[in-house]
């Protein structure tokens, strides 16, 4: 498969897909699920049945980090003792969606394996980003064999949630429940395998405060981030149908599935200079091309529900931006003959009015009628660009 | 051999020149050895004016009758003043590219204008800026006659500047005059100043003419084909084509001189109402601001010292004589008051006002319907048309100019070139440019001239054969195709 992605990158972006957790969490955040992600079904059932199924017979990660664990414990590497990372930072996450902001989606196992896939496609320096985390994994593997699989991983946590989660005889309170019924003669679970019992009872020990905390803290920290004031740097521009700026870095799992998506290229990995929340989260920028008019295919690539799915015809409500024109740059600020703006516009929202006080003649443009696609700043002959798009919208 | 004077025969050949001129100059010598002159007995001889008729009234004349409060015109013959093969009526830059290119492709030709001088708005108009023959990556798509206007305009001292490669170049308005005048002579085209066009003669479907009013009264002429250049399609309009009927911003352009003398003032002082810096966060998308007075101070002309200014002006429409009448004056107004304004900054005490544009800046009014438009989607397809006979610019993309958008619908015998051939409205703006008028103005000269000659409508001509004379004539019809 590895082989195969770099080839076929759709392989990448269905690989995500199959991620419960992700799905999960974007589901409780944004309220949407992106119709890739409805693969996810198959291995939440596969979870709830058996324990971790995905993660012993279907993981592309877990065996890549299978692999390179092998060669550590072969230099005699051993993972040290840890306690289950995964769980808590499964369980702050899905707290913290519950008010809007998944706080460490990202660490989707899946969407580690996608990124570097993603990263071929992904222009420059960038590239270096999305390999960064994956690249840490990767080598963490090595050090501590099976480290990340059996202690670390949301997604592995995940899936025992939901095992958990189709059981409540298993429950802290609902084990004191049915042993009760269980003693008046009721077998407990008769598909339940034996083996497995002694999970059970780690359970009962581990499902405590730390868990509870980590919860709490996540649920904590997502209410204040969502609900924190617009942050002193001026928004980057998100792709169409993206969730609010302040859900939108923790819903992204940067997976880079709406980059490699893009047919016109005008996806790009952010830096910090948005701050940092927004380190690898997709921006758009104008300079090659535009957001064009009949394309929603970064909105349907996103398994996470950053973006949203749009419809084409709906896409003159998937706000990106708009536009502002500087008329001491504009060609028209010194009277010159150019109507490039609206004439490349494709919402036909740009019209030119004469201002009689001015004696002039400026583009107006109509916010009902304009997404913020770009195609006037792409069109705008000036040298710097006298309109661009930011990211204020009034109709936002 | 060498061939050398003594002083006394110097001043022998001094002493006779001196007397032949004094002989040539004297009114009386001079008249001795001419017949006389047409001189009432009253009148002396010094004047240069003479009676051409003593006591006349105008014979080419019909004058309206008033019919129950109806002003009627009578029928009546109009003198035919010329017979030609084709005949341009209007000479502004797609005029003139037709009238040369249909003689160079071996037609007769006769050109009619308006004005006293050639170049329409691109001269009298005062848009000397050459824009729209470019696309990016710097190609020029605007070749043949225009690329020949320009280049000859190099050759002509102070004629044009910024003429680089990639770059819109800006010309002198009487450098170009002269040159138009002297290429219409050398092609040897018959030509009609002062003289507008004001109707179309035509006989069912054929248009087989065109009346003009001048001094000397509605006057006739004849043709195999007319191209109509009139910018406003006012022969087309009289023929009856079918036209869509546009507004656009009506502007007057100016020459402001003296801007070589501006001392501008330290740059604290200076006059700003800059925007704020482009990064401070704003709660609502602002209104564009007006831009700062000083950047309407135009763009450098080959004059030295002296810019064009260009302005936009009020989206009205240019058919209605109240309106260009209220445009001419307000602009007027506007153009003086805000030069004053200027004027007040210090260390721009010393410009003045050259002039205002003889001719105000209609951009479009009728734009004609065709069975092909020049349109958006061929230009963003990268369409290769068939009947392609140009390609425009000012846009990132060249678009392609089909052949269909100079024919009317339904009239014969008749094509329209420059700002009012058949495009969308998106084109239009672009189609109405200088280079691209000169690029349908040659395309319609070549097409009329091969009508003509093959004795054929102007619809039914070999569009191949047009491509290969376009071609021969220097013209870009695009790149030569791959295989």
């Amino acid at each position: 498969m590895l082989c195969f992605a770099p080839r076929y990158p759709q392989a990448a972006r269905a690989l995500i897909g199959f991620s419960p957790w992700v799905a999960g969490a974007g589901l409780l955040a944004a309220g949407s699920i992106a119709a890739v992600v409805w693969w996810a079904v198959l291995p939440a059932i596969a979870a709830s049945l058996r324990k971790r199924f995905f993660c012993r017979w279907l993981c592309p990660t877990g065996q890549c980090l299978d692999l390179l664990g092998e060669a550590g414990r072969r230099a005699g590497l051993r993972a040290p003792s840890c306690p289950r990372v995964g769980w808590w930072i499964a369980l702050a996450t899905l707290a913290g969606a519950c008010f809007g902001y998944p706080l460490l989606l990202w660490l989707d196992p899946l969407a580690l394996l996608a990124a570097p896939l993603t990263a071929a496609r992904v222009p420059g320096s960038t590239a270096l980003w999305y390999l960064l985390l994956p690249a840490a994994v990767g080598l963490a593997a090595v050090a501590a064999p099976g480290l990340w699989c059996a202690r670390l991983c949301p997604l592995g946590g995940f899936q025992e949630f939901l095992f958990w989660a189709v059981r409540p005889w298993r429950w802290p309170a609902g084990q004191w429940l049915f042993r009760r019924r269980a003693e008046a003669g009721r077998p407990a679970a008769p598909t339940e395998p034996s083996s497995e019992r002694g999970d059970g009872e780690a359970t009962q020990h581990s499902v405590g405060r730390r868990v509870l905390l980590a919860g709490a803290a996540g649920a904590v920290c997502g209410w204040a981030i969502v609900r924190r004031e617009a942050s002193a740097h001026q928004a980057p521009l998100r792709p169409p149908g993206a969730v609010d700026e302040r859900q939108f870095t923790g819903l992204c799992i940067r997976c880079g599935n709406c980059i490699a998506a893009c047919p016109e290229r005008i996806l790009f990995a952010g830096g910090s200079a948005h701050g940092w929340a927004g380190l690898l989260a997709p921006q758009v920028r104008f300079d090659a091309n535009y957001c064009r008019e009949d394309c929603v295919r970064c909105t349907t690539a996103c398994p996470s529900g950053a973006i949203r799915p749009v419809k084409k015809r709906d896409k003159v409500r998937a706000l990106i931006g708009f536009p502002r024109v500087d008329m001491n740059v504009c060609i028209l600020g010194e009277e010159g003959e150019c109507t490039a703006c609206a004439r490349a516009c494709p919402f036909e929202a740009i019209r030119y009015e004469f201002c009689e006080t001015d004696y002039t003649t400026v583009p107006r443009i109509d916010p009902d009628r304009c997404p913020g696609c770009g195609a006037c700043q792409l069109a705008c002959p000036t040298e710097p660009k006298s309109i661009v798009v930011a990211a204020e919208h009034p109709r936002r | 051999m060498t061939w050398q004077i003594n002083r006394r025969d110097w001043l022998r050949i001094m002493g006779a020149s001196a007397a032949a001129a004094g002989v040539g100059f004297n009114p009386a010598l001079a008249a001795a050895g001419q017949p006389a002159p047409l001189a009432s007995p009253g009148e002396g001889g010094g004047f240069q004016s003479h009676t051409v008729a003593a006591r006349t009234t105008m014979a080419n004349r019909g004058p309206c009758a008033l019919v129950n409060g109806k002003v009627i015109q009578p029928q009546r013959e109009l003198p035919v003043l010329h017979t030609t093969d084709v005949l341009v009526v209007g000479g502004g830059p797609a005029g003139v590219a037709a009238a040369v290119a249909a003689r160079r492709t071996g037609a007769k030709v006769a050109l009619v204008e308006r004005y006293g001088h050639f170049g329409g708005l691109w001269t009298g108009g005062l848009v000397l800026l050459i824009t729209g023959h470019i696309v990016k990556g710097g190609k020029q798509v605007c070749q043949g006659i225009g690329e020949e206007m320009m280049r000859r305009l190099e050759k002509l001292d102070g004629g044009i500047i910024n003429r680089r490669p990639g770059v819109d170049p800006t010309v002198d308005a009487e450098a170009a005059k002269y040159l138009m005048v002297e290429m219409v002579e050398e092609a040897e085209v018959k030509v009609f100043l002062h003289c507008w066009g004001v109707d179309a003669i035509v006989n069912g479907n054929d248009v087989l003419g065109a009346v003009f009013e001048s001094k000397a009264g509605k006057q006739a002429v004849l043709a195999k084909v007319v191209i109509d250049a009139t910018g406003d399609g006012d022969i087309f309009a009289a023929a009856g084509a079918e036209f869509e009927h546009r507004t656009h911003n009506i502007g007057l352009v100016s020459r402001v001189g003296n801007l070589d003398r501006i001392s501008p003032p330290k740059p604290a002082e200076a006059p700003s109402n800059l925007p704020p810096a482009a990064n401070s966060a704003q709660a609502k998308p602002p209104a564009p601001k007006a831009p700062d007075p000083l950047r309407r101070l135009g763009k450098a002309t080959p004059a030295p010292g002296v810019n064009w200014v260009n302005m936009r002006g009020p989206e009205v429409d240019g058919l209605d004589v109240e309106t260009l009448t209220r445009m001419e004056m307000n602009h007027r107004k506007f153009i003086w008051q805000n030069l004053q304004k200027i004027k007040a900054n210090e260390g721009f005490e010393k410009i003045y006002l050259v002039e205002t544009a003889p001719q105000l800046g209609v951009r479009i009014t009728r734009v004609l319907l065709t069975p092909k438009a020049v349109n958006y989607a061929d230009m963003q397809a990268e369409a290769r048309l068939p009947d392609v006979i140009g390609y425009g610019g000012g846009t990132s993309k060249a678009w392609p100019i089909p052949y269909g958008a100079l024919l009317p619908e339904k009239l014969d015998q008749l094509l329209a070139a420059g700002r009012c051939i058949g495009a969308e409205i998106r084109m239009a703006d672009v189609v109405r440019l200088i280079p691209n008028c000169f690029v349908t103005g040659h395309a319609a000269g070549a097409a009329a001239a091969l009508a003509v000659q093959d004795g054929c409508r102007p619809r039914d001509i070999e569009i191949a054969k047009l491509q290969k004379v376009l071609r021969e004539q220097d013209a870009y019809l695009g790149e030569p195709a791959a295989s």
